[in-house]
């Protein structure tokens, strides 16, 4: 071909994506850039002089902070090297290796030996085994360490917590209620699904202010509720920092589950009658259904929806900032809602520790990139190309 | 065995009676908030409605607040957020799902794995970049237009993995025939194939104009001035006081939430397939 129809052509593919590429440039790639660069520097509040609007450096002396090499980074991950917090990180390894061993080997005997569910059965001992092990006397010393090791690990491991706790809850009441407006038995379905998804049509910020105030401890409705009940001093729950947690997870299951429900009851109603008829004929209960036709079926659907979700789960910000601020706050470092994103919040807008929160952002972009690329890989979302 | 699925549907039409009362409680408690005299929201009656329902917290908020201001900006930065997000997304979507060239697969992990930093850290340098330009140009980006901006490069990611995985289910078969009759490339992409892809359009213009219309931190930190500010950062500006005016955020975030309500339920018919199909395939 040509070189003037190569030109014509790239000219094309230029006008197409180049719009793409400049938004991206200008307001993902340079701000990345940007904290890199922090990440290397003491920016903090005393590193501004007198900074009128507090966080609006440009009318601050430029040299108002300096560059530090590897500072940051060290006091975020250093206290991670010592003796100690390498023993327990090993030790959570050793424990965590060993219960997949063993879940391993108790599945395949029990699918191999009995006609039991092997891998449920399995998971079911796994999970009362790292209980076990999780309030073992090792684990509670190692536990200490390492949350000692500073905000980094805490922050970390309190997020990855909220998401699996988030996500397990999404996935369970998306499923059952799939399950249920799927089935022949129910009535008016288009109702109830409309009705389902008025969540989702909300605007979170109005949907979070107002759970905020639903768990106000003196006048918020849920503890009116309760006191009708006869509960005379029903708990303060944006107070206390487990129950502000769980306050927290009701509120994100309540605004995340109908999309949940609305992506599996697509994927469910894709799967032909006749599959669950073939199924009956084999004299399958419907627990047997569930496990050996449905979830096996619409898993392709739902793996990127969950692997979706827990990306933005983990990366929640506005929702729970809105209601906790992170708070409560009580003698820890870090508050007991202090999700990542609302930790990188509160240290930039609060505290102006800038290159410290941008070190921080940094190692969790590298982590996060990685699953990204992981997740694109697991779910095959660009094998379509060959179609 | 006749009783056991009568059982078993009263059961699942409790479950559905049941969750549709929590999800409708908010609803609800705003609804009745709105029209309750006075701000105070702490009576202990019973009854399901207040007992002297008003709209002064509605005509309070149309006429001694800037909310229509806000709802105007919304709308504004709302509108040209969807139009940009589709006119640039819906395009680049179209060149990834469609032709070959080098890198394409690696932009598009780029696109997706840029999105893995943490969003409120971009808030500082975004700012910064829009007060460049306005006090370098004559263009002044602090203001709705810097936020129009910003609003469209975040959905441009989303929009685009979403749009390529919709085409990308559509036959090549449909352009072909197109070309031969002598279309241009970009004429068939406009003719052909876009009046096809109806549910996935319908979709990344329901959450181009959702994210316009309810995103707050950004707008936040951008817009300075009150007659810029747009309906999260004004409603949730009331909540700041010290007293929350309950009657007048139950009112306005009524007013707020019933448009985008109604989009939304006009375009759910769209929602599985204009969201998945992308994803399920394969």
């Amino acid at each position: 071909m040509g070189v003037e129809t190569l030109q014509k052509r790239y000219g094309m593919l230029l006008a197409y994506i180049g719009p793409t590429l400049l938004g991206v440039f200008i307001f993902s790639i340079i701000p990345i850039l940007y904290n890199i660069y922090l990440s290397f520097t003491n920016r903090n509040q005393f590193r501004f002089m007198q900074c009128p609007e507090g966080i609006f450096y440009d009318k601050c002396p430029s040299k108002g902070y300096v560059f530090v090499a590897l500072e940051n980074y060290k006091k975020l991950l250093g206290d991670l090297i010592k003796p100690e917090t390498l023993r327990a990180l090993v030790w959570f390894g050793v424990i965590i290796i060993a219960l997949y061993l063993v879940y391993r080997v108790v599945s395949r005997l029990l699918n191999q030996r009995t006609n039991l569910n092997g891998n449920s059965w399995a998971l079911i001992g796994v999970a009362g085994l790292g209980l076990l092990a999780w309030f073992a006397a090792p684990s509670q010393d190692a536990l200490v360490s390492l949350r000692e090791s500073g905000d980094f690990v805490v922050v970390m491991s309190r997020t990855t917590i909220w998401t699996v706790i988030c996500v397990s809850l999404f996935f369970l009441v998306g499923l059952t209620l799939a399950l249920i407006l799927n089935s022949p038995l129910v009535k008016a379905k288009g109702m109830w699904r409309t009705l389902i998804i008025v969540p989702w049509a909300i605007p979170y910020y109005i949907s979070a202010l107002t759970w905020k105030f639903f768990f106000n401890g003196e006048f918020g409705v849920i503890n009116n509720i309760l006191r009708q009940l006869g509960w005379a001093n029903p708990p303060t729950w944006l107070n206390e920092p487990r129950l502000a947690f769980a306050a927290l997870v009701i509120i994100n299951l309540w605004m995340s589950f109908p999309f949940f429900t609305t992506i599996i009851l697509g994927a469910l109603q894709s799967i032909p009658r006749e599959m669950y008829e073939a199924s009956e004929v084999d004299g399958a209960n419907w627990r047997q259904q569930l496990g050996s036709v449905t979830l096996p079926l619409i898993r392709p659907a739902i793996i990127p929806a969950v692997i979706l979700s827990a990306l933005t789960t983990f990366k929640i910000f506005e929702s729970v900032w809105m209601v906790t601020k992170g708070g409560p706050f009580g003698s820890a470092r870090t508050g007991a809602t202090e999700i990542v994103m609302v930790f990188a919040y509160n240290q930039a807008f609060q505290k102006f520790n800038f290159g410290y929160i941008s070190a921080f952002a940094v190692i969790l972009f590298i982590l996060l990139f990685a699953v990204t690329i992981w997740q694109v890989r697991q779910s095959r979302l660009l094998a379509t190309e060959t179609s | 065995m006749k009783t056991k699925a009568l059982g078993t549907s009263i059961l699942f039409h409790l479950i559905l009676l049941v969750t549709v009362i929590l999800v409708l409680f908010p609803v609800y408690f705003i609804l009745q908030a709105s029209i309750r005299p006075g701000q105070a929201l702490y009576s202990t009656e019973l009854s399901l409605l207040p007992t002297n329902p008003t709209l002064d917290n509605y005509r309070y908020m149309l006429t001694e607040r800037p909310f229509p201001t806000w709802m105007r900006n919304s709308l504004f930065v709302a509108l040209f957020t969807t139009s940009f997000t589709l006119i640039v997304a819906t395009s680049a979507a179209y060149a990834f799902s469609r032709w070959k060239f080098i890198g394409r697969n690696v932009w598009l992990m780029i696109f997706l794995a840029l999105q893995a930093f943490p969003a409120v850290l971009t808030l500082v340098p975004i700012f910064q970049i829009l007060a460049t330009v306005s006090q370098r140009t004559p263009v002044n980006l602090l203001n709705l237009s810097g936020l129009i901006l910003a609003y469209t490069s975040g959905a441009l990611v989303f929009t685009i993995w979403n749009m390529k995985g919709f085409f990308d289910t559509i036959p090549y078969d449909m352009e072909e025939a197109a070309l031969i009759d002598g279309c241009t490339p970009t004429q068939a992409f406009l003719r052909v194939i876009l009046p096809v892809s109806t549910p996935g359009l319908a979709i990344t213009a329901l959450f181009g104009f959702l994210a316009g219309w309810s995103e707050f931190a950004m707008a936040n930190v951008i817009l300075q001035k009150e007659t810029f500010y747009t309906l999260p950062v004004g409603l949730y500006g009331l909540q700041e006081n010290y007293r929350v005016p309950w009657g007048w955020f139950a009112a306005g975030s009524l007013m707020a939430a019933v448009p985008v309500m109604i989009m939304f339920f006009i375009a759910q018919r769209y929602l599985v397939g204009g969201l998945t199909a992308g994803g399920v395939k394969g």
